[in-house]
């Protein structure tokens, strides 16, 4: 039965679609998707005239993502209406002296558009930063005050204790079904799975063409008669799941979706029906309408059981749901 | 050798074959004559065994009850474009499982295979891929042979050599039941005919009683009083 797919593999389209399409997709759609979920990120802009040291701690202190933060030493409110900045943060000359004398009048000046939505966070960030050092400095005078003895750096820095959630909260993370629970796969990751998907339902799609046009030609008539056996459907189905599995695995490494039981059944299942629909189906073009209308209808009942729009047994029948299930 | 009793074959409301009775003895040489339509190539398949009957019975003798003791040559060419004569043989006969070298060695010789053995089905002329499906419909030296259109876009020379072969064959006691339009492999390869129209065998007849006018076909079947007139004159 090697020979049969031997036949299946001088055609320059199985090498177009086993070789050349995963490298399409591979060099550009995978990177694009990767890197358009990567730069989903606020940018900010510090403006720090003086180039203050305090300027660089407190960005290092607040520096998280989704934030991508600038800091220049002018004032250009041109990259608010170019886009290029979500808001512009301007910093006092004074800002170090005006924080540790408890000073906070005016010391940081915000410029954002009625574009801007998610800069607030950051606004509040830094607004954390500052008053933690602006309530340890207060602390440190009044002690230094009335103790005298005491130093006041080492009162600043022991204030910080008071700064540190850690004792306080014990934060556990666990992964609890609820209709409460936000998205289960990373977008990004979500929409290369239902790529590879839809990918691997055109591969079996082609080699299901293949045996159409093996039952129009005759040749699964003449098998029939020779072998007195329906061993060649083995032959095919167990050499098109073993080429789905192997894309499968390496495009799984690749995506580093979670995977459920329920997933390693995708491939199986994806062959399945298509053999199925080979089965119910006595024309090529039918089928093909057939399995076009399923993987869309796939791809859309995905995305919406993802983000928890419909959960429902139903949409179990669309398999990429397994992944979900 | 083969009998056939009130066999039937409805597909989608429509019978393609209806109620044939009749039977194929070892060594004749019958054609299944009619007009498009009629449930010849049907026929053929339900006596070869590809499809099952929904009515009536086909029974065989024991020498073809024996595994590969039937050849059958489709009408589409079943061959794989893209491998070559040598790849189609060797794989058919590894299917085939029985020990006929001699024969196939005869075969290529006779069809004049050889020279195109390193070629894909897709480099050769529509005459030679005739001759590559003939022989691997045949490949397992069947006891009885069936061929739909065996002949269709193959020139004389190629004709011959495949007419010969199927003759030889026959002088063995090969049986040999086939579909065509042509009247010149009929006359060549056919001693029995069977008349057919509209899924309906009319007459068992010989092509001598066919061809010297002393056949009576029933008025209804026009098409058929067309294709033997049109033969005659």
């Amino acid at each position: 039965m090697l020979i049969i797919w031997k036949s299946i593999f001088k055609r320059i389209t199985t090498w177009v679609l086993m070789v050349l399409i995963p490298i399409v997709l591979g060099i550009i759609i995978y990177p694009m998707i990767k890197d358009t979920v990567s730069q989903v990120s606020v940018p900010i802009t510090v403006v720090d005239q003086t180039d203050q040291a305090i300027t660089e701690e407190l960005l290092k202190e607040i520096e998280d993502s989704p934030f991508q933060v600038t800091k220049t030493e002018s004032l250009d409110l041109r990259l608010l209406s170019t886009g290029e900045a979500e808001a512009i943060f301007v910093f006092n000359d004074e800002l170090e002296a005006n924080i540790l004398s408890g000073n906070t009048d005016k010391i940081v000046t915000w410029y954002r558009t009625e574009n801007s939505y998610v800069d607030g966070l950051f606004k509040e960030k830094l607004a954390s930063a500052i008053m933690s050092r602006v309530v340890r400095a207060e602390a440190a005078s009044i002690v230094s005050h009335y103790r005298p003895e005491t130093e006041w750096d080492e009162v600043f820095k022991y204030g910080l204790k008071y700064f540190d959630p850690r004792p306080i909260f014990e934060m556990k993370f666990e992964h609890i079904h609820s209709a409460q629970n936000t998205s289960s796969i990373d977008s990004g990751n979500q929409l290369l799975f239902i790529i590879m998907w839809l990918y691997l339902s055109m591969l079996i799609g082609y080699f299901t063409k293949i045996l159409y046009e093996w039952r129009t030609d005759g040749i699964l008539e003449r098998l029939k008669l020779l072998q007195q056996t329906q061993y060649y459907y083995w032959s095919w189905f167990i050499g098109v799941l073993a080429i789905t599995y192997s894309f499968s695995f390496v495009a799984i490494q690749l995506i580093e979706v979670p995977l459920n039981n329920w997933a390693y059944f995708i491939p199986f299942g994806t062959v399945l029906i298509c053999f199925l629909f080979f089965i119910l189906v006595k024309k090529k073009w039918s089928m093909y309408a057939w399995l076009i209308s399923y993987s869309v209808a796939s791809f859309i009942i995905f995305l919406l059981a993802d983000w928890q729009i419909i959960e429902s047994e139903w949409m179990y029948l669309f398999i990429p749901t397994w992944l979900l299930g | 050798m083969l009998q056939l009793n009130n066999v039937s074959y409805r597909k989608s409301k429509s019978d393609l074959v209806n109620s044939v009775s009749a039977s194929v003895h070892a060594g004749d040489r019958l054609t299944i004559f009619g007009p498009n339509g009629a449930g010849k190539s049907t026929l053929m398949r339900l006596m070869a065994g590809i499809i099952e009957p929904t009515g009536g019975t086909i029974t065989s003798n024991d020498l073809l009850k024996a595994k590969n003791a039937i050849g059958y040559v489709p009408q589409q060419l079943a061959l794989f474009n893209n491998l070559t004569v040598k790849e189609h043989l060797r794989f058919y006969r590894k299917m085939a499982g029985n020990n006929t070298e001699n024969f196939i060695n005869e075969m290529i010789e006779t069809l004049q295979l050889k020279n195109f053995w390193n070629k894909q089905i897709d480099e050769l002329s529509g005459g030679m891929k005739r001759k590559v499906n003939l022989t691997v419909g045949m490949i397992q030296q069947p006891e009885i042979v069936f061929l739909d259109e065996p002949f269709v876009g193959v020139d004389l020379a190629a004709k011959h050599d495949m007419l010969n072969w199927l003759n030889q064959l026959n002088k063995r006691g090969v049986t040999i039941v086939f579909v065509t339009h042509d009247w010149q492999v009929i006359h060549q390869l056919a001693d029995k005919m069977w008349l057919m129209e509209s899924g309906n065998l009319l007459q068992e007849t010989t092509v001598d009683e066919v061809v010297h006018n002393r056949l009576e076909l029933p008025n209804t079947s026009t098409a058929l009083h067309k294709m033997i007139s049109f033969h005659r004159s």
